[in-house]
């Protein structure tokens, strides 16, 4: 019957997309030469509400440029990219409002990516500058709810006053984090986010990015050349060559089956550096 | 490890302040409180003539001597400052915000509209500016207002061209990047992060423009286009003062000295400025 | 005289001035490189370790100081250098750093930056000098395209053949100690296990010491002999890659150990 299927698909909900790439391609021509670059070629792509998409590639592959165009900064030359099913060509104003609410992104330079003549304070309440929120308006409810962000980050409420030169990359990085969650956003784009960081550092980010996730379902698009990290972080892996998606999948079929060359010779070289030797000699 | 925070709490010091630009500071500001002196209550009226007391030299009375028309000497050189500091301000002033409006246009701008005004501003920079002045002055005809547009007008490419390099750069900052991902207005970007970068670079050109501009209003009015006489200027106060360089050289001499000093002292307070911006 | 140790540093102290006065970046460390064996530096951000990387190779920073009981490389005393030995010391020590174009002027093809260098320690004629670095550009893996590199411009090249080079550059006058800062930080995954490969097999050859700076415990296992642990300017831990690794005496050492094997925790 018609209500028992429903009451069905009730019962086991599919993954909603929240955010979509479909056929990106981003020619960039270079000024005062006829040749173009083509760093995105046909890519398609699907960030599904409260999950992590991994987007692994090398340098130049292109992943943060599709990291751009997902986040509205830049615009593909061909192809359509997705809001809750809209194109982002075709918003309505109020929805271009939504889509930069609800879309965030943290970036690879946690240093570099804020104003360093802005105090901590300043660089989580921007935000509510920006979208003149209810709580720019009334400062003590701003305080509250900034102090609120920097805990949900593991920030104590005593560098509030201080200046992104005076914290290390880690504390950087939580900050910005901190920022990105101030809207309460759907998705978190983490481009590069954990790279520039110290390995035991990297740990703690990774793991407070996995926290924010189950706190507040907020879903995380996780650009990185770590095929690890990658794996640790998402619940599905698209892997990225030269501006084209050359295999896609969750994490185990990504790290063991596929027989994509280029995986192949990503899994390699992880395993050149990382075992021969290193597993040998903690092992005696 | 956190810990690094603490350790980068305390600024390192690369460059040692030199004396001498505290010295040349020193300069500027005594100049900048003589100009204030002359502007508000100069110690003797700076237009009196007295035939008697023509070509007195440096005495108690007239500390820096009277001119051919008996006028005390350094009561019109104090107004003199006043008025060519007025004017340099005003020039530098007009200068900026007109070449910071046309750079960060251009440069927030396409590539196509960044480089056409950047074409023009360079066309009008090649343009000796004297000349260009003397143009304006002469259509416009002579007057403080119009001493202000002609010496302003030439320094708007310089300060476009800054303008326009530094919103450039700007653009390409991480930071700026993360304002604009959250949403905010090119304005507000433009506002609240790109200018602030920009301005250190602004305001050490701001310090050689204004001593560009008062030298170019004591050219002016030393060939008698400026400010109009009898309202002293340096450069007027010179022009006199070479008649009678054999018989009265402290008529030339006090309003040359007072004129390197400004300029001097204008051009190193920019450094100081660069040294403890950067 | 032979020296035995390539490093032999005691008791190195680096300051910084600052605004409260000098502070100590590097606290008295000591420490010491064999001859023919590769000798890691590994610490996180702010460790001091390419403080102490620079200071051995003479290059300290001008608004720090620094002083020591002993520092000699090679055999000399670093403090006491002259024009001859600045001289030598470029010859005898080749660096390599982790981004190429710190080394690498913009301007000039690759060709004359390879034999500028080799023409003022060597003393050759021209052809000999191109020839050398030709064969130099082979060995690091570039002899398919050896001609076109030597008339490229660094621009043209990717991150990872431009590594290649920086190493090219510091091995042509045959040094004797190398100092590697990071060499492969800043390359992909798939570059940089090709580009440690050949800093192995090169220091094999030539017989080099090597000091070899990283942050990543799992490079230093693959490259060094012996590793250094640096934390917040002390000197934590030394020891033989074997004995550190697999019995860490410190807590900072097992934490650095156990991040790393956390991060490889899924089998391939």
């Amino acid at each position: 019957m018609a209500h028992e299927t429903a009451d069905l698909r009730q019962r086991t909900p599919q993954p909603e997309t929240f955010v979509e790439a479909r056929g990106v391609t981003k020619d960039f021509h270079q000024f005062g030469r006829r040749s173009t670059v083509r760093a995105l070629d046909d890519v398609n792509l699907t960030v599904f509400s409260g999950k992590t998409t991994g987007l692994v590639g090398e340098s130049g592959s292109g992943k943060s440029t599709l990291g751009d165009i997902l986040a509205g900064l830049q615009v593909p030359t061909a192809g359509d990219v997705l809001y809750r099913n809209t194109s982002y060509a075709r918003l309505s104003a109020d929805e271009k409002r939504r889509l930069r609410r609800d879309v965030q992104v943290i970036f690879q330079d946690p240093v570099a990516a804020l104003n360093p003549r802005m105090t901590v304070f300043e660089v989580v309440a921007e935000p509510f500058v920006i979208q003149r929120s209810v709580e720019y308006r009334d400062r003590k409810r701003l305080s509250v709810r900034i102090e609120e962000l920097l805990a949900d980050v593991g920030l104590s409420a005593d560098i509030i006053g201080r200046r992104p030169q005076q914290l290390s990359g880690g504390q950087c990085q939580r900050l910005g984090i901190a920022r990105a969650l101030a809207m309460r956003p759907k998705l978190i784009i983490c481009d590069e986010s954990l790279s520039a960081l110290d390995m035991p550092v990297q740990v703690a980010v990774a793991q407070l990015l996995k926290d924010m996730q189950t706190k507040y379902g907020v879903a995380y698009l996780f650009i990185t050349h770590d095929l690890r990290m990658a794996e640790f972080m998402s619940d599905v892996i698209y892997v990225m060559h030269k501006g084209r998606i050359v295999d896609q999948g969750p994490p185990t079929y990504i790290l063991r089956e596929s027989v994509d060359p280029y995986v192949q010779e990503l899994r390699n070289a992880i395993l050149s550096i990382d075992e021969r030797r290193f597993v040998r000699a903690r092992h005696g | 490890m956190e810990q690094t925070g603490r350790l980068l709490n305390q600024r390192l010091i690369s460059v040692e302040r030199p004396r001498t630009i505290v010295l040349s500071s020193a300069i500027f500001v005594l100049m900048l409180a003589l100009a204030l002196i002359g502007l508000i209550h100069p110690p003797q009226n700076p237009m009196s003539m007295s035939i008697m007391d023509r070509f007195a030299p440096p005495s108690s009375a007239h500390w820096m001597g009277t001119d051919e028309f008996g006028r005390d000497i350094f009561s019109r050189l104090l107004v003199a400052l006043a008025t060519d500091f007025a004017v340099g301000f005003g020039a530098m002033i007009f200068g900026w915000i007109g070449g910071a409006i046309i750079g960060a246009v251009a440069g927030y701008s396409g590539r196509w509209v960044g480089e056409v005004l950047m074409r023009l501003m360079d066309a009008a920079y090649a343009f000796p500016h004297l000349v260009l002045a003397l143009l304006l002055l002469t259509v416009v005809g002579p007057g403080e207002l119009s001493a202000v547009f002609a010496i302003g007008i030439f320094s708007v490419p310089v300060f476009a061209r800054l303008t326009y390099g530094s919103v450039m750069e700007g653009k390409h900052l991480l930071y700026v990047k993360a304002a604009q991902s959250l949403g905010g207005h090119p304005l507000y970007v433009l506002r609240r992060h790109v200018f602030p970068h920009a301005l250190p670079t602004l305001l050490v050109q701001a310090a050689s423009s204004f001593s560009i501009a008062i030298l170019a209003e004591a050219a002016l009015s030393f060939l008698g286009i400026g400010i109009q006489p009898p309202a002293p200027t340096l450069g007027g106060m010179l022009s006199d003062a070479v008649n009678y360089l054999a018989e009265s050289p402290w008529m030339a001499l006090f309003p040359g000295l007072f004129l390197l000093l400004t300029v001097v002292g204008a051009t190193t307070i920019g450094d100081a400025i660069e040294g403890r911006v950067r | 005289m032979s020296e035995r140790f390539a490093i032999n540093v005691e008791d190195l102290t680096i300051e910084a001035r600052a605004d409260a006065g000098w502070i100590s970046l590097v606290k008295g460390i000591s420490f010491q490189v064999q001859e023919k064996r590769v000798a890691g530096l590994i610490g996180e951000s702010g460790s001091g370790k390419t403080l102490t990387a620079r200071v051995i190779a003479g290059l300290l920073p001008r608004h720090m100081r620094m002083r020591a009981r002993r520092l000699e490389v090679l055999g000399h005393d670093v403090c006491d250098w002259d024009r001859q030995q600045e001289i030598a010391r470029g010859r005898n020590i080749g660096f390599v750093f982790q981004h190429p174009m710190s080394m690498l002027t913009p301007v000039l093809t690759i060709g004359e930056q390879l034999t500028e260098g080799i023409r003022f320690h060597l003393k050759l004629g021209r052809r000999a000098v191109r020839n050398q670095a030709i064969a130099m550009l082979a060995q690091v893996g570039l002899k398919d395209n050896a001609e076109a590199v030597m008339r490229s411009y660094p621009h043209m090249l990717s991150g990872g053949m431009l590594q290649r080079i920086m190493i090219a550059m510091a091995l042509l006058p045959g040094p004797r100690l190398l100092i590697a800062d990071e060499p492969t930080t800043a390359l992909d995954v798939t570059t940089q296990v090709r580009v440690l490969e050949l800093l192995s097999n090169l220091t094999q050859e030539m017989e080099l010491s090597v000091l070899f700076i990283s942050h990543d415990m799992s490079v230093i296992a693959n490259v060094c002999d012996d590793v250094m642990v640096m934390e917040q300017g002390h000197l934590i831990e030394l020891g033989s890659v074997e004995r550190v690794f697999s019995h860490p005496q410190s807590d900072y050492t097992k934490r650095l150990l156990e991040a790393t094997a956390w991060h490889m925790r899924q089998p391939i």
